[in-house]
């Protein structure tokens, strides 16, 4: 027979492990809760069965995006029958879920997991008593070691076929007395099977009864307010009250816990230091600087592993074996001079100047991948919490921004989490400001033109963290902007060892994912850059005077807005600026292409770029394309989130003013710093620029103290 | 024209008509550019964006 199941559980209690354990999947797996944002589907192996595994939720109170997600798909597609995963090490939180879906009336199994933890923990569950307690089946497995799968899948099927339905929890006589009450208020307007799970919502005041069936609380109105007066509290809070009297009774019933270390366990002593308000932020500052160290560095000490490899791959595998190679090949064979140019200085050339950075990408993956892994990026998320809640935004908008520095796309779409409309309007708007992967070979270009500043990459992470604060500042002040922060409730997972298979995968997807880019859409456009920056507007071949090339003119008319960010009127830099738009990586990509095929000897970006510009000028340059508008893709998905063009056209033009702004005050204050010569109106605009985001900054909000009075906020 | 061009003429545009392909089939099958599917987007540090096959951004960019 073939059954819908669904797989419903709190937030990072083993659900997705579970999931590819049942189906065969792989999808991604991590110690990092709750960003899933809509259901998925597989098929559980040996069954003709379908598993859809919901987004991980608390409860089944509409108070988010993921349990509206999840409630809808139980009350409304009725699966056949509910896998609870329930995280046996915190069961009493866990269960809260559970008694809920118990009361949807739908075959349920209760899958025990991380049982492995609780027997190192020293622990027993006693899982026959549970079972009798919630009064549904309960399986003991571990998604992680696979242990009792089978036993598990056996279990749902039996359950499904024979459409054994829960025993309903029993609360205080009166509570119950009120849901007999509210069942017949609702008889014949919900259905029968759910009647028990409608009858709680509509005394917890539920809008989804209420929308559902208009004035059945009028029904039950006499009878509520003599419980509330009893009770002394409203509704809602004596039925939760009560479900926690019951999970604290089948707990003390079922669980017995070793002794503790009264200091707590590993990771709570770990916390203490990581997440404190003193060592919170300089330790993530320092991990971050640290990790772009080792990626990156190349200076006085040595070089760092990335930086070897990277300066091998582009000095020796492409400037000495590849290119020339391939030239002489070209010249023996008497391939025509364009042809020779198209492939060399464009494709090779092109291509291999944004490969070239792949081993320190590598590198910065691995280390990226193994903060995540153990568990230490979710206690960032904590920490910035305090910063963001200190400028009226939620820590929940972190959560999209280190995303974002994956990719910006999932970035933007992270923030759909996001409770309020404008922090998530806000968000959507600002989160393209951290570097994302495709960034990665810009600083790093950047980091070889200012003689190896490992600093660069630690530079563009806080510098985009910095923006994301400025700018919440600011927009907070516009009426359709304004509201409080949504509140941020995190569970931090506890830290664990990187598990070794799912971390090389995802380090070799992400390698992977760029290579494949820069074999297609980078190529293409080194391609399309090779042709119009060798070829007049009448089509005539040209290998020197660039100058005189389609793109030159195209360029140039652009160059002159960079001009006071002291770019020079280099069209070559505002071409690579307009061609970051397709990918960022092309930015690396064009200025190989147009820099270097004029330049006499096989240099790099970076050295071309630490030969035609001074420091301020090249930071000015990296500022600019770090900040500004993010890639074509990306601007889909702001444009999918904020809902208009309108709306995204302010948000890009948004993000280019305050780069524009930003790259000028790095411009003139490093330039003054470091002696460079720095043109008056650059001061000029920079004074400017500086007087306006003041301004901006420090005018006073009119609408903090109104919580939400555009009526966004959802 | 000589072999040489012939042959460097060819391999370009099997680049060019490879990546072009590669590209809209990426395209139909719901991929970005980067070649991944936005469930489980590998680009991204958090594992758990999952986001229905038929709602993918990627398909409507």
């Amino acid at each position: 027979m073939s059954y819908t199941i669904a797989l419903a559980g709190n937030p990072n209690c083993g659900k997705t492990t579970l999931f590819n354990a049942l189906t065969g999947s792989s999808q991604r797996v991590g110690n990092w809760p709750g960003v899933t944002i809509d259901k998925k589907v597989g098929r559980i192996k040996g069954t003709d069965s379908e598993l859809v595994d919901l987004p991980g939720i608390y409860s089944l109170s509409p108070y988010s995006p993921e349990e509206v997600v999840s409630r809808n798909f139980i009350v409304d597609e009725k699966p056949d029958a509910i896998i609870n995963i329930v995280d046996a090490t915190n069961l009493e939180r866990n269960l809260f879920l559970s008694l809920q879906l118990i009361d949807m009336g739908i075959p349920m199994v209760l899958a025990l997991n991380m049982m492995d933890q609780i027997e190192s923990l020293g622990d027993r569950i006693d899982v026959d008593k549970l079972s009798e307690e919630l009064g549904i089946p309960v399986v003991p497995i571990s998604a992680a070691k696979k242990q009792n799968i089978d036993g598990l899948v056996t279990r749902i099927m039996s359950v499904a076929e024979k459409k054994q339905t829960p025993h309903l929890m029993r609360y205080d006589e009166a509570i119950e007395s009120l849901a007999e009450e509210a069942e017949k208020a609702l008889s014949g307007k919900v259905p029968e099977e759910n009647i028990r799970f409608y009858a709680y919502k509509l005394i917890e005041d539920d809008s989804l009864v209420n929308e559902r069936v208009p004035g059945a609380r009028d029904a039950i109105s006499v009878s509520l307010n003599a419980l509330e007066e009893e009770y002394d509290d409203s509704a809602d809070s004596i039925v939760t009250d009560n479900r926690y009297e019951k999970i604290s009774a089948i707990v003390s019933e079922s669980y017995t816990k070793a002794p503790r270390d009264e200091r707590g366990t590993l990771s709570d002593r770990i916390d203490k230091i990581v997440t404190s308000r003193i060592f919170g932020i300089p330790i993530f500052i320092g991990i971050i600087a640290l990790v772009y160290f080792i990626a990156m560095y190349d200076g006085d000490l040595g070089q760092a592993p990335g930086a070897w490899a990277t300066a091998w791959v582009n000095d020796v595998l492409f400037g000495e074996i590849i290119e020339p190679g391939l030239t002489q090949w070209c010249i023996d064979n008497g391939v025509n001079e364009a042809l020779t140019g198209l492939l060399v200085d464009g494709i090779v050339h092109g291509v291999g100047a944004v490969l070239g950075f792949l081993p320190q990408m590598i590198i910065l993956f691995i280390c990226l991948v193994i903060l995540e892994e153990v568990g230490y990026m979710a206690r960032v998320a904590f920490v910035m919490d305090r910063i963001f809640r200190y400028f009226n935004l939620s820590g929940k908008s972190f959560i999209p921004l280190i995303v974002g520095t994956g990719c910006g796309v999932p970035g933007v779409m992270a923030c759909r989490t996001i409770e309020s409309e404008a922090d998530r309007r806000i968000t959507a708007m600002t989160v393209t400001f951290m570097p994302c992967g495709a960034k990665l070979p810009v600083i790093a270009a950047i980091t070889a033109a200012l003689a190896g500043a490992w600093w660069v990459g630690v530079f563009a992470y806080f510098g985009g963290i910095v923006l994301v604060i400025i700018s919440g500042i600011i927009l907070k002040k516009l009426k359709h902007l304004a509201g409080k922060p949504a509140p941020f409730i995190m569970e931090l997972p506890p830290y664990h060892m990187p598990r070794l298979y799912s971390s090389a995968k995802s380090v070799f997807d992400r390698s992977w994912s760029f290579v494949k880019k820069a074999g297609t859409i980078i190529l293409l456009t080194v391609v399309i850059i090779w042709v119009l920056s060798h070829y007049t507007p009448s089509f005539e071949y040209i290998d020197e005077n660039l100058g005189d090339s389609i793109l030159a003119g195209i360029g140039g008319v652009l160059a002159y807005l960079f001009i006071p960010l002291g770019w020079g009127d280099s069209w070559e830099l505002a071409s690579a600026t307009l061609t970051g738009l397709i990918a960022k990586e092309d930015l690396i990509g064009t200025l190989a292409v147009v820099l270097e095929s004029a330049s006499d000897e096989a240099e790099d970006v970076g050295d071309i770029l630490a030969q035609m510009m001074s420091q301020s000028a090249i930071l000015s340059f990296f500022v600019f394309n770090m900040y500004c508008a993010p890639c074509f893709a990306a601007i889909g998905a702001i444009h999918r989130e904020l809902g208009t063009w309108k709306h995204t056209g302010i948000a890009v033009a948004y993000q280019c003013l305050l780069a524009y702004f930003v790259a000028m005050i790095v411009y003139v204050v490093f330039g003054t710093i470091n002696g460079d010569a720095i043109e008056w109106y650059s001061y000029m605009f920079a004074v400017i620029d500086a007087v306006i985001l003041a301004y901006l900054l420090v005018v006073k909000d009119p609408f903090r103290q109104l919580g939400n009075p555009g009526g966004t906020e959802e | 024209m000589t072999t040489g061009d012939l042959i460097v003429g060819g391999v370009i545009a099997l680049m060019v008509i490879g990546a072009i392909l590669v590209l809209i089939r990426n395209r139909k099958l719901g991929r970005n550019s980067c070649g991944c599917k936005c469930s489980g987007c590998c680009g991204s540090r958090s594992p758990n964006v999952i986001i229905e096959e038929e709602n993918c951004d990627c398909k409507k960019n």
